[in-house]
């Protein structure tokens, strides 16, 4: 076959987190690497609900959160449980959340993959932006470069790493990822990044510096579908939205627009957003699929990472870090393979024993079964938060009733409304989807 | 532990104002507009191209679809159903894949990423 393109080692498809992490490693170890990047800059058409964590970031890039363009580090982490007109909060903050080097913070995505960018370009890799990738250029099953929207686009490389996203055209092309996402795998979510005064922000969430929150709500936040609300404070910003299931959001019939709307006007969540201004509006596909969507993670010549790969934990809200961490390994793969002179998928197989052998893969086996289970228990979403809350409004209303007929009234009321036998195998049901 | 502070008795009264000066005034605070979908597409910025990267592959189809979730699924209500036909105004995609995901079954929907330098550009992310 002849070549008719430029070539390198490795061709990177998408600046994103677990593209310019494999991308940033790749160039340090003195492999010649191209990034293409559809948007204008690195981050432009990237997003993310906003929590970094810093220790698998430090495991690309050491020390960081020194000099780059980080919003606040959470010391807080705030869990809602709403109501139509009611919030049941649980928090836990800790001074050691307070201290260097910190355990995650909100990021805006625009600005520290374009950071992330710098340093990829520093360590010596060529970013080329404004490109989309259109197909792989295959040579009988093997990959052998990328096709360019570009004129005399033609890339050619020994591997070609796809950090293309979680919609991976690329991915789906090679034949990778077999079949599309089915809704139920599939979250949609929309953001707004809300800008308010530094000291509002900090008065509000009981901070001071650049201490920060995050906040992530259940049930009414979504109207009761399978998903989550959240907001995450920034330097002079709120990021605040919500995300649920395709499947869900098409049975229902709900704009997520409106889903949003119908959020930040909670009367807990509307004090915390009064006076704010809209600065964006953004919405994201997140893998939900755990374990089971994993596709097949490398074939002759390509390797797929990150959202493409479908790596997200959906239970800790950890994608950007799986993300990071496939990167890293898809990077270590590729040294081997370099080393050996071999890209074939057996040598590049490394990179799934790498991920089998992680923390990421455990995770991901310890909630396999989530997903499924509470989308087939919306009691979790509507019956059992609307219990906990009349439950406290019962107790707290002090209206000349004993607390003894309160609590026989919240008991009977329960059993009233859903059978024990039920309820029993509900909790038993959860505690063994999450255990 | 820390030593308790000492007790305040026979110290005379005193405002906080009297101790810190007077109060900063509060930061200026707006109540919060309600902004429809166009005005929040208004604070993006976007870059259309000239053609659509979404194309509908055959109207008949959706003609027939009972559901028609893309006219309600997307974030930007890019589709609507316009004269017995969706009608696809792409200029306000945020290029996220929804549609492409809930359209699945019936296959109607050519669904790829505008071109290079083209579509939404996020300043915040």
């Amino acid at each position: 076959m002849t070549e008719r393109g430029e070539r390198f080692d490795v061709i990177v498809v998408g600046a994103g987190p677990s593209g310019l992490s494999a991308a940033y490693l790749l160039a340090k170890a003195g492999l010649k690497v191209v990034v293409i990047e559809r948007g204008d800059f690195p981050g432009s058409k990237n997003v993310m609900g906003g929590v970094l964590y810093r220790q698998p970031t430090e495991e690309v890039f050491p020390g960081f959160w020194r000099e780059a363009p980080l919003e606040r580090h959470i010391v807080e982490t705030q869990t809602w449980v709403l109501t139509e007109k009611a919030a049941l909060k649980a928090a836990h903050r800790h001074q050691a959340f307070g201290e260097e080097p910190y355990n995650s913070f909100t990021v805006l995505r625009a600005r520290f993959d374009k950071w992330m960018g710098q340093q990829v370009r520093a360590a010596g890799a060529l970013i080329v932006s404004e490109t989309v990738v259109e197909n792989a250029i295959m040579d009988g099953d093997r990959v052998v470069g990328v096709h360019t929207g570009r004129p005399d686009g033609d890339v050619y490389a020994d591997v070609v790493i796809a950090a293309d996203g979680v919609n991976s055209l690329l991915a789906q092309k090679v034949g990778l990822r077999k079949k599309e996402i089915p809704t139920h795998e599939a979250a949609l979510a929309v953001k707004e990044v809300i800008a308010l005064p530094r000291e509002v922000i900090q008065d509000r969430f009981q901070v001071t510096g650049d201490q920060g929150v995050t906040i992530e709500m259940y049930a009414d936040a979504t109207w009761g579908m399978v998903g989550t609300g959240f907001i995450y404070t920034n330097r002079d910003s709120l990021s605040i939205g919500c995300g649920a299931l395709i499947s869900q959001l098409v049975d229902r019939g709900v704009t997520p627009n409106d889903l949003l709307e119908h959020m930040k006007s909670h009367p807990a969540v509307a004090p915390l957003v009064e006076g704010g201004e809209t600065r964006e509006y953004l919405a994201h596909l997140i893998p939900e699929g755990g374990l089971y969507g994993v596709p097949k993670l490398s074939t002759h010549g390509m390797l797929v990472v990150g959202d493409a790969a479908m790596l997200v934990n959906s239970m800790h809200r950890e994608g950007s870090n799986l993300a990071m961490l496939s990167g890293r390994f898809a990077a270590q793969a590729v040294l081997r393979a370099k080393e050996w002179k071999d890209f074939s998928g057996e040598a590049l197989g490394y990179y799934d024993q790498l991920v089998r052998d992680s923390f990421m893969h455990k995770d991901l086996y310890k909630y396999r079964n989530m997903g499924r289970f509470f989308e087939s228990h919306p009691t979790f979403f509507g019956f059992y938060p609307d219990l906990l809350n009349e439950a406290c409004r019962e107790m707290l209303t002090v209206d000349g009733v004993s607390k003894r007929t309160k609590q026989r009234k919240i008991f009977w009321n329960a059993l009233r409304r859903r059978m024990p036998w039920r309820m029993a195998l509900d909790f038993y049901g959860a505690w063994r989807s999450i255990a | 532990m820390k030593k308790p502070a000492p007790c305040r008795a026979g110290v005379p009264e005193f405002t906080l104002s009297e101790v810190e000066g007077p109060a900063a005034p509060p930061p200026e605070i707006r109540t919060m507009k309600k902004l429809t979908l166009e005005q929040k597409l208004f604070l993006n910025g976007f870059r259309p191209d000239r053609e659509s990267h979404l194309r509908i592959i055959d109207q008949a189809k959706c003609r027939e679809c009972k559901l028609r979730q893309c006219t309600y699924i997307c974030p930007v209500n890019s589709y609507r159903w316009e004269n017995d036909q969706i009608t696809v105004f792409f200029e306000g995609c945020l290029e996220c894949g929804a549609c492409r995901i809930a359209c699945q079954d019936c296959k109607n929907l050519e669904w790829s990423y505008p071109r290079g330098g083209f579509g939404v550009n996020y300043r915040t992310g």
